[in-house]
């Protein structure tokens, strides 16, 4: 290989590691890039501020808005790591193609001619796909507006890999778009929204495959005792709904209802309910004791009836 | 630390034994001094006595560092970026933009020193200098300006150049 000559008698070396990695903190994502091309200690230097796994994605109000990428290895080492924030969107296309670059993504055409919600979602299914090998924890936070959720199927295959949370404020949204029944949702507010995801991805994250029955043991009843005592639960009116939230496209588990105190508890008030789910088929027992849900890729929603 | 410690100076010793006289309150960026006075009980004294030595900084460079601790001395204490988002390159101040048009191994010294002193200001706009003079440039116009040394294989240089078309549009 050639040598060159050289304008400067100093070299990128010539400052400690630490320093290089100051500066290389500096660096915007295509200069990184760049940079790491430059040599295989450039490339082991820079990857080190780079894609380590994502900690969260955090989407804005609009296209034009923010896309944050927060890398880390592990759930206690993020605040190490740097967020990458992209205020434009083709800046957000500028990583897509880079990790379509890296892992021959197929999203390009998507990205570049999708609707907002489209591209957002195309987003999430590319984060979640392509690095749930590598996440430790991820959560994705949606801010302000909730049209990212409605494209999104989570495809998420490892569950054990995954947290998530929404942190969703926009009840309306979901209300006038039908992707909830919403109607009685006005007394559950942010928090017992939140409390109850957190419910539901602690189910998600308990199901370890094929056929899986889940058991009021299986739940941290501190969690449930906590967000139950949330919900008003003599302030309801004709129906009210627990939203339990699955994120996986497994067929076939079993959720025995009469095996979960504190939906037994509502039971015995309120003597039925039924399941509904957007995108989801379900059968559901004579007496309705246990609900089978045959598939699902989106939420599922057990939904409880006064009489 | 009290008024009258704010206004007495302090005797700084670089590498190459040229003594300079520092404002307490202007050498109070240095976070490094600041703990050396605290530790050795002399912030409140009226005369620190000898000069504290800067061994790893020369004197052409201990000049412009206290020259831009001078001019920066009373800025505002910046907010903790600790959130550690990807920082911008483009803030720098017009005064700084000047005073770090320096040749490269001069930038490299004030890193090291800005590093060694324990000056957050200078540090970040230092290296944000170097990150900016990358900016633009492509491998090879980045390998020659810092005398990085190509060590891939052909095939892996080519490989490279084909994942990274994205870079060039």
């Amino acid at each position: 290989m050639d040598e060159y000559i050289y304008p400067y008698n100093t070299s990128w070396f010539d400052l400690p590691l630490e320093m290089r990695e100051h500066v290389i903190k500096q660096m915007d994502f295509r200069t990184r890039c760049r940079f790491s091309d430059c040599s295989t200690i450039c490339e082991s230097e820079a990857i080190q501020e780079r894609l380590f796994s994502i900690w969260s994605i955090e989407f804005d109000e609009s296209v034009d808005g923010v896309l944050e990428i927060q890398v880390a290895e592990s759930f206690d080492d993020r605040e190490r790591f740097p967020t990458f924030k992209f205020e434009k969107l083709d800046e957000h296309r500028t990583i897509v193609k880079y990790l379509e670059n890296i892992w021959n993504n197929e999203f390009s055409t998507t990205i570049a001619n999708g609707s907002p919600t489209q591209v957002r979602a195309k987003y999430a299914n590319y984060f979640f796909g392509k690095f749930q090998d590598s996440i430790d924890y991820c959560t994705v936070v949606d801010r302000h507006e909730v049209t990212t959720l409605e494209g999104i199927k989570f495809p998420f295959l490892n569950l054990d890999q995954f947290i998530c949370s929404f942190d969703i404020k926009n009840w309306e949204y979901f209300h006038q778009n039908g992707i909830f029944e919403l109607e009685e949702m006005r007394y559950i507010d942010y928090l017992e929204l939140s409390a109850s995801m957190r419910i539901a991805f602690d189910f998600a994250l308990k199901y370890k495959g094929g056929f899986a029955e889940f058991h009021c043991e299986d739940f941290d009843q501190q969690i449930i005792d906590d967000y139950l005592s949330r919900v008003k639960i003599e302030g309801m009116h004709e129906e009210s709904m627990i939203t339990v939230s699955f994120a996986s496209r497994r067929l076939g588990f079993t959720i025995d209802v009469q095996k979960l105190a504190p939906i037994k508890t509502w039971q015995e008030k309120h003597h039925c309910y039924s399941a509904i789910c957007k995108n989801v088929v379900i059968e559901t027992e004579s007496g309705g004791q246990k609900i089978h849900i045959i598939y699902y890729d989106t939420f599922i929603q057990l939904k409880i009836k006064k009489d | 630390m009290t008024d009258a410690a704010q206004e007495r100076s302090i005797k700084l010793l670089s590498s190459d034994n040229e003594t300079f006289q520092v404002p307490r309150n202007v050498i109070r960026l240095s976070n490094t001094i600041n703990t050396l006075l605290q530790d050795l009980g002399l912030d409140d004294e009226e005369d620190a006595g000898d000069a504290i030595p800067v061994q790893n900084v020369t004197s052409t460079i201990l000049k412009k560092v206290i020259a831009w601790c001078q001019h920066h001395h009373e800025d505002p204490v910046a907010a903790d970026d600790s959130d550690s988002r990807e920082k911008r390159t483009d803030d720098i101040s017009s005064w700084d933009v000047e005073f770090l048009k320096v040749d490269q191994g001069t930038l490299f010294e004030l890193i090291l020193a800005a590093n060694y002193l324990d000056i957050k200001g200078l540090l970040d706009v230092s290296c944000k200098t170097v990150a900016n003079m990358i900016k633009g440039k492509s491998p090879e116009e980045i390998r020659r300006t810092f005398n990085i040394k190509n060590d891939f294989t052909p095939e892996e240089e080519e490989q490279i150049r084909k994942e990274n078309a994205w870079c060039e549009d």
